[in-house]
């Protein structure tokens, strides 16, 4: 048998299927320009967001990007590789405002190409440790696409209580396009 | 809180067989999960993945893979199923494959498929991948593209539901 906190950091299911359990969801009903989570309560070890987005501004140079707990100030670092189905490259950033995962896929709405996301955040309601994420992220435009693997960290070692997803695009604030949905799970340890 | 990670069905093959099908797969889910180790009759077997017995041109994904050596880029469009990224099942060594469908049953979108391979013996890729249709995703099959899938693999559908 393989413990619940490996079995989230595998990414394969936990043994114990008590222990994933669905927090909140947003669904987008027209546009938003951020998805907020809050009140998170401190009784999972990790947090996994689970998301079908677009972006209203167009195919491409889109992103999405996360803050803690009210968080805008240079505290956070991130890295990603990524494929755009002709070449594998990577970019990071430290000492950042925030977490960023490209959005790659622009459209009025999630209905022709949607952006699929799996987001998580390992041990967030730690006091004294600061705070790690990875996703997998990608979209297809049956095309143009790419694909991502992100980490991230914040470095605070306040548990975190709320996320906040802002869509930007091109370094401009965007919006979430219509249909957008957005699941907080818990996974127990 | 309820559960909301549920397992489906596993197939647990006794004997080799080239393809796998899961059927009849229940709406009542946010998402679907399915976690593959297949094993194989002939090392370095490759398979496909359709949706709804759809061998049409309606998928496209967009891949990224890494051999501890150099990373590179794939892209296909207008294909008639999701490959393996010719990763190769083995017959020995376990390959563990996920795919994640987000909002599977869904009438309205397009589908989008989050696939991750990994290999211990060389290989780790990852794939996006586009299914060209708004119907609901009820049946998913594997095909062997040359021989088969052999006894001990495992194939597990789960349906995760958000609030």
């Amino acid at each position: 048998m393989i413990g619940n906190t490996i079995a989230a950091m595998l990414g394969v299911p936990p043994t114990d299927f008590n222990s994933f359990e669905s927090i909140s969801t947003v669904t987008v009903s027209t546009t938003a320009a951020t998805v907020t989570f809050s009140s998170i309560p401190s009784t999972y070890t990790h947090l996994q967001i689970r998301a079908m987005s677009v972006n209203t501004a167009g195919a491409l140079g889109n992103y999405t990007i996360l803050n803690f707990n009210g968080d805008t100030g240079s505290n956070y670092s991130w890295h990603y590789v990524m494929s755009d189905g002709s070449t594998a490259y990577s970019s990071a950033s430290s000492a950042t405002g925030s977490i960023r995962f490209d959005q790659v896929r622009g459209g009025t709405n999630s209905n022709t190409y949607p952006q699929s996301t799996v987001f998580e955040i390992l041990d967030y309601a730690s006091a004294n440790k600061n705070k790690t994420t990875r996703a997998l992220d990608g979209g297809n435009g049956n095309g143009a696409g790419g694909v991502s693997l992100n980490s991230g960290a914040w470095y605070n070692t306040n548990a975190i209580t709320s996320i906040v997803l802002s869509s930007y695009s091109s370094g401009a604030p965007s919006l979430f396009g219509t249909n957008s949905s957005f699941a907080l799970y818990g996974i127990k340890g | 809180m309820a559960s909301t990670y549920t397992p489906i069905t596993t197939q647990t093959l006794s004997s080799s067989q080239t393809t796998i099908t899961f059927s009849s797969i229940s709406s009542a889910y946010t998402d679907l999960r399915l976690i593959a180790m297949p094993f194989s009759t002939v090392n370095g077997m490759n398979y496909q993945f359709q949706i709804n017995g759809d061998t049409g041109s309606n998928y496209s994904y967009t891949a990224i893979r890494a051999n501890g050596a150099a990373a590179s880029a794939s892209q296909t469009t207008n294909g008639s199923f999701f490959d393996n990224l010719n990763m190769g099942v083995y017959t020995t060594t376990p390959h563990i494959y996920r795919y994640d469908l987000m909002n599977y049953s869904n009438a309205t979108n397009n589908k989008t498929v989050l696939m991750r391979f990994d290999e211990i013996s060389g290989f780790t890729a990852v794939s996006v991948g586009l299914w060209r249709s708004n119907s609901a995703i009820t049946s998913i099959t594997l095909t062997a593209i040359t021989n088969q899938f052999a006894s001990g693999s495992v194939f597990t559908l789960y349906g995760i539901k958000a609030a």
